[in-house]
């Protein structure tokens, strides 16, 4: 500590920066925006983030009057003294301003058609979401087939496909039970799936909510010859890709995994006669019939509208991965 | 030079105390800069409690803890010392953000080199976050699971030992004697242990901070302004797809408790191989850490890392996904 230096501006620009990170947390959480940047279950661990923040610009303050009259005191730094040229501290600074700049001075948006284009649509959710997605195959040939493949790894799971329901297969009418399992053959991959599509299956109108969007998706898609026919009720934003026809736009939302840098877009496409008039990113919610259409050498669902109704775009508008009973999906 | 600070602290304390009024002037800027700024903002939100929190444990651990409880956590013997250095993890689950802080404290205060290592690369991988949120994501095909966490601990082991044997000399950046010195020297002065931490902690942030958020513009750039599609066509095959995985683990920089989601979205177009290759290979080393790791190694012993790293991945997560995955 040969050396004296006036460590008094460091102070104070850590100081500043650390309060504005904070100022910028306690800014989108009072515009009640914090959920376009993180999903909830992240949020609580931003805001102590916030208050360490603001911890750490309170201390600086505190040592630059403490210490700043009397110009540099002794710092018990070890090793992580600033550098001394002005150049790079104004460029490591610099590098703590960017994400306050763009974050203060770029309006907060909800990711649509933008981030789309760059991540790319899913239209075929079952084929992303699981791996093997399950051949629909001739009624009769199921049984044997489809637990024939785990059976190595997973001997217990050959119980469990023909078994899960065990009080339902005993007691109720064999018969309506035999056609709904041929209706969603299952293995070991798309069980909770199966369930779920024989649940919903007796419905006319099947809504799909925010909660568990993805999984519902997911079980439409593996399903969807027994679905066709059916009402779908869906929520999500407009978007288009060129090589749709005039009267197509697919319905979707964003699903989050932790922060926005890992969303993906889920959507069905849809089929309206004045859907031209939409807007992209307009957000709607849509009564449409399931059927199936060929897009890009894949069959996938597609909505034809019946009613369309445009929406203020809802506060939490991304999709989160759904972890609990599948049960509940289910109920009204 | 004071001016200006001064200038500059005028406008930011006038648009803290209202960001609309800086909001409202609203400039035009296309799509792909709002995307941008989306994409940067959330990574660095993400990463930000992680990172203070690792800073902090450091910072605590280096103020309060005495350096003998470090020799004498790792044991002597550098087999069992490897092995404890994997587990590590499961009693302090940090992501990489928060571990290289704190690891960089505990090599300082006599961690062994090669367990350090360790430690960096398979603690972000091995702990009870990373597993369940991997478990939740591959909840179709729990092998991935374990393949995981046995691949993280089987690359750490030998890069482990291959360090303990064949490195020498010190890769550190900052010379051990510099920071024992320092930390020997009695504060007697006005400098209390609370605020002796605070110092520490707050140096730390801006130390490890700024490659962070470099990291963090990098991979926003990458994500707002490359169309992943791009990405998925360049590489496919049996090698090239392991290959392929490896650079985009390395872009994208995810955090470990969320890769696996991303890892599960490419179920369909990618081997499990690969994918293993992706979950195993991103925690270790990414873009965001490499920068970051540059801060305590010397660009040599990091080059040194990354190239181990590589072959052990590539050739576990290969034989894995050939004969226990599929």
């Amino acid at each position: 500590m040969e050396e004296r230096r006036n460590l008094l501006p460091h102070y104070l620009i850590r100081a500043t920066l650390l309060g504005c990170f904070s100022l910028y947390i306690v800014h989108l959480v009072k515009a009640d925006k914090l959920q376009y940047y993180i999903v909830p279950r992240m949020i609580p661990y931003v805001k102590y983030g916030a208050m360490a923040l603001f911890l750490l610009a309170g201390f600086y303050l505190f040592i630059a009057v403490q210490r700043g009259g009397s110009g540099a005191e002794e710092d018990c730094d070890c090793g992580h003294e600033p550098p001394r040229s002005i150049l790079r501290n104004g460029m490591i600074y610099g590098l703590f301003a960017i994400p306050l700049l763009l974050g203060f001075m770029l309006p907060d948006r909800i990711m649509g058609s933008e981030v789309v284009a760059v991540k790319g649509m899913n239209l075929n959710v079952a084929t992303v979401t699981q791996r093997p997605s399950i051949p629909v195959q001739p009624v009769d040939a199921i049984e044997p087939v489809t637990t024939s493949e785990p059976l190595g790894e997973m001997p217990n799971n050959n119980l469990d496909t023909t078994a899960s329901d065990p009080k339902d297969v005993v007691e109720a009418q064999p018969s309506a039970h035999d056609e709904l399992d041929k209706l969603f053959p299952a293995d070991e991959f798309s069980i909770d799936y199966a369930e779920l599509g024989k649940k919903l299956y007796k419905r006319d109108v099947i809504p799909i909510k925010t909660v568990g969007f993805l999984e519902m998706l997911t079980m439409l898609d593996l399903f969807k010859e027994n679905f066709i026919g059916k009402e779908i009720v869906i929520s999500g934003f407009v978007y288009r890709e060129n090589d749709m026809k005039k009267d197509q736009f697919v319905v979707s939302r964003m699903a989050m995994q932790c922060c926005s840098a890992d969303a993906m877009p889920y959507g069905f496409l849809v089929k309206s006669a004045n859907g031209a008039t939409l807007k992209k990113d307009t957000w709607i919610t849509m009564t449409g019939k399931l059927s199936t259409v060929n897009y890009r050498g894949n069959d996938i669902i597609q909505l034809e509208a019946k009613k369309i109704t445009v929406i203020k775009a809802p506060n939490d508008p991304y999709v989160y991965p759904y972890y609990d009973d599948f049960d509940e999906l289910a109920k009204e | 030079m004071n001016a200006t600070f001064g200038i500059v602290i005028a406008f930011i304390v006038l648009f803290s105390l209202n960001p609309s009024l800086i909001s409202n002037l609203s400039f035009t800027v296309g799509p792909e800069v709002h995307t941008f700024k989306t994409m940067l903002i959330s990574i660095v939100l993400e990463a930000l409690p992680f990172l203070l929190l690792g800073v902090f444990v450091s910072s605590f651990m280096h103020v309060f803890i005495p350096e003998a409880w470090f020799r004498k956590m790792i044991p002597r013997n550098p087999y069992l010392g490897v092995l404890v250095a994997c587990l590590l993890g499961i009693v302090f689950p940090i992501c990489e953000c928060g571990l290289i802080p704190i690891v960089r404290r505990l090599v300082s205060k006599g961690m062994p080199l090669y367990a350090g290592v360790v430690f960096i690369l398979v603690g972000p991988i091995v702990n009870p976050i990373v597993f369940s949120a991997t478990f939740n994501a591959f909840r179709t095909k729990p092998e991935m699971v374990y393949a995981r966490m046995g691949l993280a601990i089987a690359v750490g082991a030998v890069i482990g030992l291959i360090i303990y044997y064949f490195v020498k000399i010190n890769p550190i950046r900052i010379s051990r004697e510099s920071i024992n010195n320092a930390s020997t020297h009695t504060h007697s002065h006005s400098c209390s242990r609370f605020v002796e931490m605070l110092e520490h902690a707050g140096g730390e942030f801006f130390d490890m901070g700024k490659f962070l958020i470099f990291g963090s513009l990098i991979t926003a750039a990458i994500q707002a302004f490359v169309p992943r599609s791009d990405l998925v066509n360049i590489g496919q095959g049996e090698f090239g797809s392991h290959f392929f995985m490896m650079g985009f683990a390395f872009i994208l920089s995810l955090c470990s408790t969320s890769d696996a989601f991303v890892a599960s979205s490419f179920a369909s177009t990618f081997s499990a191989g690969s994918l293993l290759t992706f979950l195993v290979f991103g925690p270790m080393l990414d873009f965001k850490s490499t920068l970051m790791l540059l801060s305590l190694f010397k660009i040599k012993f990091v080059l040194f890392l990354a190239g181990l790293i590589a072959i052990t991945v590539f050739i576990g997560a290969w034989m894995l996904g050939n004969h226990y995955l599929n």
